[in-house]
């Protein structure tokens, strides 16, 4: 390195040192940073709808005197029993199956006993269900003396989305035949 | 004379100028950003609304109002990984393709306490049942239900019974569902 170069080189440190501005594009960086950020959120809060909804599922709940809730002798409310004759419903990626628990536990093997509703249009078709399971509810309650339990349980496959999993539950909710769905998350 | 004063005023300018430091008041700028930013992350946000920390895009539709008192979480997949957001900011991950609780067991611990916390507060203030806590699950339309599975086995075991599905309501959105005539619904729906 020549003494020019090494003077040069000198001389642009100490204007650098003695300069106010060095530090103006650093600060601007950050500050920049740090308002996007604070921009960030700030518009996202504004553009966000305030109105948010819920579709509620349920998990059926077992009544135990192993594990009493201490200093409580009261009662617990029995809402109802999931028993054989409770509706299962069953979303695959081409139709609904559906029948009673008992056909699609120990009676599976039996094909008389569960009924298909094929999705229209791609679409899962739940007027076409409800059409169907008021026919069976109504043939249930005149042949085997049993009346459909207001609760039943849906078990989509595990590669249905989830904005239609939520949508059917809605619209199972919707039909006055049900008002609470259990959600089968099946074996894993 | 003048010329002499000219020549004084001169040394003087250079010399001031030579001995010119620069100021002081140059970090300050970047403290105050840094000290907003370390406030607003630190101290305002986790008080905001859970959701402005979310990613999960949840779906539109009408639903029923929210209860309060309920239990937030959010969900969505990056990278093939589950992501659960608390409202506390805390978040849980587990692989997308885990079917093992075990991977769970931090969640599940930490659902175990927010469900013991909010039966408490609920007790305490008259207004709860033991078993009534809800967790309200913003989940990504982007996940299928093998990826929600673990996390309702995660609140059985929990002990928590009533969960549900957020949805967002935009001021036109409508109760969507005519079972009893049409098929409105079959248009509604994405196709799968």
């Amino acid at each position: 390195m020549t003494a020019l170069t090494m003077l040069q080189s000198k001389i642009s440190r100490t204007k650098r040192r003695l300069s106010e501005g060095a530090w103006y594009p650093r600060i601007q960086i950050l500050t920049i940073l740090g308002l996007l950020i604070i921009m960030a959120f700030a518009l996202r809060s504004v553009s966000m709808s305030n109105r948010f909804g819920v579709v509620e599922a349920e998990i059926p709940v077992l009544p135990s005197d192993e594990f009493p809730i201490p200093g409580s002798d009261r009662k617990v409310e029995v809402l109802g029993e999931i028993h054989k004759h409770v509706a299962v419903v069953i979303l695959t990626g081409d139709e609904f199956l559906f029948g009673d628990l008992e056909s699609f536990s120990t009676d599976l093997t039996n094909v008389r006993n569960k009924f298909f509703i094929k999705h229209k249009d791609g679409a899962p078709d739940l007027t076409g269900l409800f059409e169907a399971m008021d026919k069976w509810s109504a043939q249930n309650a005149s042949m085997k003396k049993t009346d459909l339990a207001p609760y039943m349980v849906f078990m989509p496959m595990g590669d249905i989305p989830m904005p239609i999993v939520i949508q059917v539950i809605a619209g199972i909710k919707e039909n006055p035949l049900f008002n609470k769905v259990i959600l089968a998350s099946g074996m894993i | 004379m003048a010329i002499e004063e000219k020549r004084w005023e001169l040394a003087l300018t250079n010399l001031q100028e030579r001995l010119r430091q620069p100021g002081l008041w140059y970090p300050y700028p970047a403290m105050i950003s840094f000290a907003l930013i370390v406030i607003l992350t630190g101290h305002l946000l986790p008080g905001l609304n859970p959701r402005l920390g979310s990613r999960a895009e949840i779906i539109e539709f009408y639903g029923k109002s929210e209860r309060a008192g309920a239990i937030w979480l959010g969900v969505l997949m990056a990278k093939d990984r589950i992501y659960v957001r608390t409202a506390e900011r805390s978040t849980f991950s587990w692989s997308a393709k885990s079917d093992r609780m075990k991977d769970l067991q931090a969640f599940t611990r930490y659902l175990k306490d927010r469900a013991k916390k909010e039966a408490l507060s609920s007790g305490l203030s008259l207004e709860g049942h033991l078993t009534r806590t809800t967790v309200v699950l913003a989940v990504d339309q982007r996940l299928k239900y093998v990826h929600i599975r673990p996390i309702i086995m995660a609140l059985a075991e929990a002990g928590i019974s009533h969960y549900a599905f957020e949805t967002i309501m935009k001021k036109e959105t409508r109760p969507r569902f005519s079972v009893r005539g049409g098929s409105e619904n079959a248009v509604l729906i994405k196709k799968l």
